[in-house]
């Protein structure tokens, strides 16, 4: 087991298993490449992103957890990672342990019992990798096409073995799943094996807080640009990060349920107009908090005015506008880039000459990033 | 302080919806009220056109949202002693009055394409629209699926508006069927109540090929169909705010009267694991209304989820096999939990049982040309029961189903 975080104590806490499979030895391009006799494995190569997006989502499970943010402290993070052949440095300092099938058995495994030990706890499953789907979403590991007679050997079902986890006690269970879903034509003409890791039972009661959560539809693909976090890892750190979080009783926390609902709006952001047409598939129960910030986000914003010409003559300024109390600026020639607390302001431009004409508006202020351009023709 | 001099110290707001319909109206939509730290002061759901709120003078951001996942935001300055009026204009959601309802309910509808957030990438210009479109409705009654010629659509041409369709149909298991030259059909469930709105447009994409057509569904009971928006979202706060436990229960209890809202209902409870509230309503819902497969499958998992030593396996396996036989659920929740039932039974009885192996097959056919990000069920096939391929010249319309036994 690749235990990067290892803090496990009495009492409810986070457990978060990563996978993140790039490296298929035995597929096109691997440094076993043999040929494979089921064209969903022909068409299928190595990934430059899985093994970049798994470790960011492990710097951010980090991140969160040095900010005090998990609501049940982080207890594990156990890493399984296959980089590709031209992968540079992942996980710098830390040995990787291959997301091999029998090693994701293994992990999966412990990380269960782990999750089992407190009903409270909280249980995080993310896998970025290649996928296949019909009706059941099958998951592909390193050693997949060893065996190219037996092309399924080095695969899991997912939603089986989802179902299956039913049974752990972990009563708030998420599962991010990064993977293609395509189906292929000799898919179509094949009887796919019921191979989870471990077999779902009827006794297995529903958890009370389920996400589990697809990066795309069914017969559709999931994306990322070459050597980059992919598009929905991207859009689910940033969800997770902050993004998705609100105030509305006064402290500001991430729900289960705004990762549901709100993740397609994010993913949209991740890669506007370059016409992906991702969208992601969230089966849900009840919603639970499961990040809590100390303080509200700090969001980037960056005020400018039209024309350009007036920004050197204006006074900027972001204000509550309830106590007239904030930040300003004084007249400069580039845009104001700060960073404030998430909330509503009042944002405005001042002149003390009369070429220019002042302007004030109020705008809501809330992450990622805020863009204001005043008008002060 | 008398309750007056409070009075005094508070200032009204009025909240305003135009939309381009009185029906619109009536379906439910959220009202957050906030302050500047975006803490909610005030939460609401309004059934209706106008809503008034005392509030403590300052500045307050107002939100209001719709089930399809749309959102507007106003700033209300309120000031002691007086009036602020907001008005918010939901009516730009949608391209035209006829299609609100969709716009307004269904976050699988999209933005209006006549809108500045209509996302079709940069070659909207060269999209094929795909033409003479014809529907017939397909009716499951004795084993048999039946195609029957009632539906008012024709040849008809489809692009990114749209068009929007009223059907009334008799309560039964039944599918309307979309025939577009060279592709797959999609068949979607019609829900068992006498009217129906349809609306039927290009879904909102960026692909430069013939586009898939988007299809929602709904019926005339608003708060339902709300609720089943805000589940299949995922937006469970929400839903739980629109519908409380008592709500659903009573949408599952009024199964005489809608067995569709019943089944949301049911729905609902499931989620959110309040099973004592279904007393043997579940129970009723599928023996009442024997041609429905969600309430064998409501009632099913009722059986699951309460689980105990004494699980009674035989009756989840009787129900789930006659979800099959009934046909297809109405809602993709249904057709979820049946895969995840029949996934679970296959391997109590390790493969062995064949009945629970042919009713498994079956419904992994739906799965694998299933839409899933819809509210009703649907899917691409040839007919109702034979889901993927594309339909060849000569076509039937009648079709017997093995009954699994």
């Amino acid at each position: 087991m690749a235990l990067y975080f290892n803090q496990i104590q009495q009492g409810p806490q986070t457990h978060i298993l990563i996978i993140g499979v790039g490296g298929y030895p035995y597929l096109n391009g691997g440094t076993q490449a043999i040929p494979q006799t089921f064209d969903g494995a022909q068409l299928l190569g190595q990934l430059s992103s899985p093994p970049v997006s798994a470790e960011a989502f492990y710097n951010m499970a980090m991140e969160l957890h040095n900010e005090g943010a998990w609501i049940k402290p982080l207890g594990s993070v156990n890493v399984l990672v296959s980089p590709d052949p031209t992968a540079g440095n992942l996980f710098a300092g830390q040995t990787l342990e291959p997301a091999t099938i029998s090693n994701i058995e293994n992990a999966y495994l412990d990380w269960k019992k782990l999750c089992n030990s407190d009903p409270e706890n909280v249980a995080i499953f993310f896998f970025c990798g290649h996928g296949l789907d019909k009706g059941e979403h099958y998951l592909l590991a390193e050693d997949f096409g060893q065996r190219p007679e037996m092309p399924w050997k080095g695969s899991f079902a997912f939603d089986m073995t989802r179902r299956a986890f039913f049974s752990c006690k972990a009563r708030t269970q998420l599962f991010f799943i990064d993977a293609c879903r395509q189906l292929t034509s000799d898919m179509l003409r094949t009887d796919l094996p019921a191979n989870p890791i471990e077999p779902p039972s009827l006794l297995a009661k529903d958890c009370a807080f389920n996400l589990t959560q697809k990066a795309a539809a069914a017969n559709e693909s999931a994306y990322g640009k070459k050597n980059e976090v992919s598009f929905y890892t991207k859009a689910l750190i940033g969800a997770l990060k902050g993004n998705a979080s609100n105030n509305d009783i006064g402290e500001w926390r991430i729900a289960t349920g705004t990762l549901s609902y709100k993740m397609n709006s994010f993913l949209q952001l991740e890669a506007p107009g370059e016409g992906y047409p991702q969208r992601c598939i969230s089966t849900t129960s009840d919603t639970t908090d499961i990040i809590r910030f100390t303080k509200p986000p700090m969001v980037p914003l960056k005020i400018t005015c039209t024309p350009d010409a007036a920004l050197p003559f204006a006074e900027l300024s972001c204000l509550d506008p309830n106590t007239n109390q904030g930040e300003r600026r004084a007249p400069q020639g580039d845009p104001w880039e700060t960073k404030i607390k998430a909330g509503l302001y009042k944002i405005e431009a001042s002149f003390s000459g009369g070429q220019y004409r002042s302007n004030a508006i109020f705008r809501l202020v809330t992450p990622p990033s805020v863009n204001q351009i005043l008008n002060c023709m | 302080m008398s309750t007056s001099a409070q009075q005094q110290l508070q200032g009204q707001l009025q909240i305003v919806v135009d939309a381009h319909t009185p029906d619109s109206d009536l379906i439910p939509k959220h009202l957050q009220i906030m302050g500047a730290d975006l803490r909610v002061q005030q939460s609401a759901w309004m059934n209706g056109k106008n809503m008034e709120q005392e509030l403590t003078p300052g500045v307050y951001m107002v939100r209001l949202n719709l089930a399809s996942g749309k959102h507007l935001e106003q700033v209300a300055h309120i000031q002691e002693g007086q009036v602020t009026k907001l008005d918010f204009d939901i009516s730009r959601f949608s391209p035209r009055e006829s299609q609100e309802w969709a716009y307004l309910t269904k976050a699988s509808a999209g933005n209006n394409p006549e809108g500045p957030a209509y996302r079709s990438g940069n070659k909207k210009e060269s999209v094929r629209l795909p033409n003479n479109i014809t529907a017939q409705r397909w009716e499951l009654k004795q084993g048999v699926w039946t195609a029957t010629d009632d539906i008012p659509i024709k040849n008809v041409s489809i692009d990114e508006v749209g068009e929007t369709y009223t059907f009334y149909v008799p309560e039964a298991m039944q599918v309307l069927e979309l025939q577009v030259p060279g592709k797959a059909s999609c068949f979607v469930s019609l829900p068992p109540v006498s009217e129906i709105i349809c609306m039927i447009k290009i879904a909102e994409g960026p692909e430069n090929v013939v586009p898939e057509l988007d299809i929602s569904i709904s019926t005339p009971n608003n708060k339902a169909q709300v609720l089943l928006s805000l589940i299949t979202s995922g937006d469970m706060a929400r839903a739980k705010s629109l519908s409380s436990v008592k709500d659903a229960a009573e949408l599952l209890y009024s199964k005489m009267r809608d067995p569709a809202a019943a089944a949301i209902g049911g729905y609902f409870l499931l989620k959110t694991g309040e099973l004592e509230k279904m007393h043997d309503w579940a129970n009723n819902l599928a023996d009442w209304f024997p041609w429905m497969a969600d309430g064998a499958i409501i009632h099913a998992w009722q059986v699951i989820q309460q689980g105990g030593p004494d699980m009674n396996i035989k009756a989840i396996r009787d129900r789930l096999i006659e979800a099959v036989n009934r046909g297809i659920p109405v809602y993709t929740e249904g057709l979820r939990l049946l895969y995840d039932g029949l996934t679970m039974l296959s391997f109590e009885f390790k493969q062995q049982d064949e009945a629970v192996e042919q009713a498994f097959a079956r419904i992994k056919q739906y799965m694998a040309y299933a839409d899933m990000s819809q509210e009703t069920t649907t899917f691409t096939g040839i007919y109702p029961d034979q889901p993927g391929g594309t339909k060849k010249e000569d076509t039937l319309s009648s079709r017997p189903v093995k009954k699994i036994e």
